[in-house]
């Protein structure tokens, strides 16, 4: 019965862990990626959550023609490298990042307005075996050209 | 005893990850769900970090009413102050939903005016904005220190782009974290269909205005997301009255037709930006336009009264 309690107190932590989180994503957002979007205006709209290694979540955007746009995807520093693929509406990858040195950011134009799929997917940390499954906040921004 | 001590560290790992993602991404679709059992060996763990990483997040993003207002802007649109919300309208606003809604609306309408480097319709925007998003208790996004920022740079428009981005960003963030996702969603329907407002009423012809009229339709792709993403709170009464309300906008953009080709890559090597080739050709008669025309001026009137 006692370890039921301990186990009930434990298992109640780790669910505020998960909440107080999202608050730190958010600054996580605001203070290492939006800055990296520069010179390109940040389009105003948070798209970040936590994953875990081997986790993986896709963000639906329309990008329109004749315009200049930055992608930039960050993840907190515990986390293993993000994989990061454009694709268009029927899944063709477009880019990838794992062909170019997991790189952060990506800048492209469009010739006619498409919705794309932005995958991203965290690495599973096979060198580093351990109890401890590496998780954190992945942010997923969009700059446009004011131009 | 150390075998069952790391069993319950990995349980509560497991455990830890599932309260997680339930508290830090009420605004994503889960594809599937985990469940736990209280006592587990070696395998079940296993299979249940496999459920957990198979977890699938979708976001979907809606375009900022600032890019939308300077896309517009580009196809040669003109300003017309007379179009805007008043913000006089705003002591009317009283329920949740339509503060929500209407912080979209202003907010747009301040994008609008920014690309039109309009100084004083800019800062009675952004007052009246800080005033809905005060009714909604969100007072960081739009502090006294944005506005002061806003009246030192009024006559940079890049800066005031910027600043009128930091708080559609503070504003939506903050929803999330309180863990409002629905009112976020609200606001950026909201900026969605006055954009769409905006640009259909600076428009009449189809021919004569064909670059902006290519701009409008091209919101059926975002219009799509916007579904989806309100689509994903159906069970709150305000969305779902929103939903149906979007059904003679969506019934307008399914009549249209969009044909697109596949998309070709072409990438500088040297600047390492990418192009990326397509083609598209809109099938869109007079009478399919003015049907839109005439579905965004009846919700928008709906919302801002």
């Amino acid at each position: 019965m006692k370890n039921v309690s301990k186990l009930l107190v434990l298992v109640v932590s780790f669910v505020l862990l998960g909440t107080l989180s999202y608050g730190q994503c958010r600054t996580f957002a605001k203070s290492e990626c939006k800055p990296s979007l520069n010179p390109y205006v940040h389009d105003g709209i948070f798209n970040a959550t936590e994953l875990s290694e081997g986790e993986s979540a896709e963000l639906y955007k329309t990008f329109y023609s004749n315009q200049n746009y930055r992608i930039a995807i960050c993840g907190d520093a515990q986390l293993p490298k993000i994989k990061f693929s454009i694709m268009d509406a029927d899944r063709n990858v477009l880019f990838t990042n794992a062909k170019h040195s997991f790189k952060r950011v990506w800048d492209f134009k469009m010739e006619s307005s498409q919705q794309l799929i932005i995958s991203i997917e965290v690495e599973t940390n096979d060198e580093n075996i351990s109890d401890e499954i590496a998780r954190g906040c992945v942010a997923v921004l969009v700059g446009f050209s004011a131009e | 005893m150390r075998r069952n001590t790391l069993k319950l560290f990995r349980l509560l790992i497991v455990l830890g990850l599932m309260s997680g993602i339930v508290s830090c991404s009420n605004s994503d679709k889960k594809e599937s769900s985990a469940t736990t059992e209280e006592t587990v060996d070696q395998e079940e763990l296993q299979e249940k970090q496999k459920v957990v990483n198979d977890l699938k997040k979708v976001m979907y993003s809606l375009p900022s009413p600032v890019e939308t207002t300077l896309l517009l802007k580009k196809a040669g649109a003109g300003y017309d102050e007379a179009l805007l919300n008043p913000t006089s309208n705003s002591n009317k606003y009283n329920t949740d939903k339509q503060k929500a809604l209407n912080l979209g609306i202003y907010g747009a309408d301040l994008s609008y005016a920014s690309i039109f480097e309009q100084d004083q319709t800019i800062m009675q925007y952004m007052n009246v904005s800080k005033k809905l998003a005060i009714g909604l208790d969100l007072l960081a996004a739009i502090d006294q220190s944005i506005i002061d920022r806003l009246e030192a740079n009024h006559d940079n428009r890049d800066s005031v782009i910027r600043i009128i981005s930091e708080t559609f960003l503070n504003s939506n963030s903050t929803l999330k974290e309180d863990n409002r996702p629905e009112m976020a969603a609200l606001i950026l329907a909201g900026g969605w269909v006055e954009g769409l407002y905006l640009a259909t009423q600076l428009t009449k012809d189809v021919k004569k205005d064909k670059d902006l009229i290519e701009r409008i339709v091209e919101q059926k792709l975002s219009f799509g997301e916007m579904e989806k993403l309100l689509g994903v709170y159906s069970d709150n009464p305000d969305i779902a009255e929103v939903l149906t309300q979007l059904q003679p906008i969506s019934q307008a953009f399914n009549a249209i037709e969009i044909v697109k080709s596949g998309i070709e890559t072409i990438t500088d090597e040297e600047t390492g930006s990418t192009v990326l080739k397509a083609t598209q050709k809109i099938n869109i008669t007079q009478a399919q336009y003015d049907a839109l025309k005439q579905a965004s001026a009846n919700l928008r009137n709906s919302f801002i009264q």
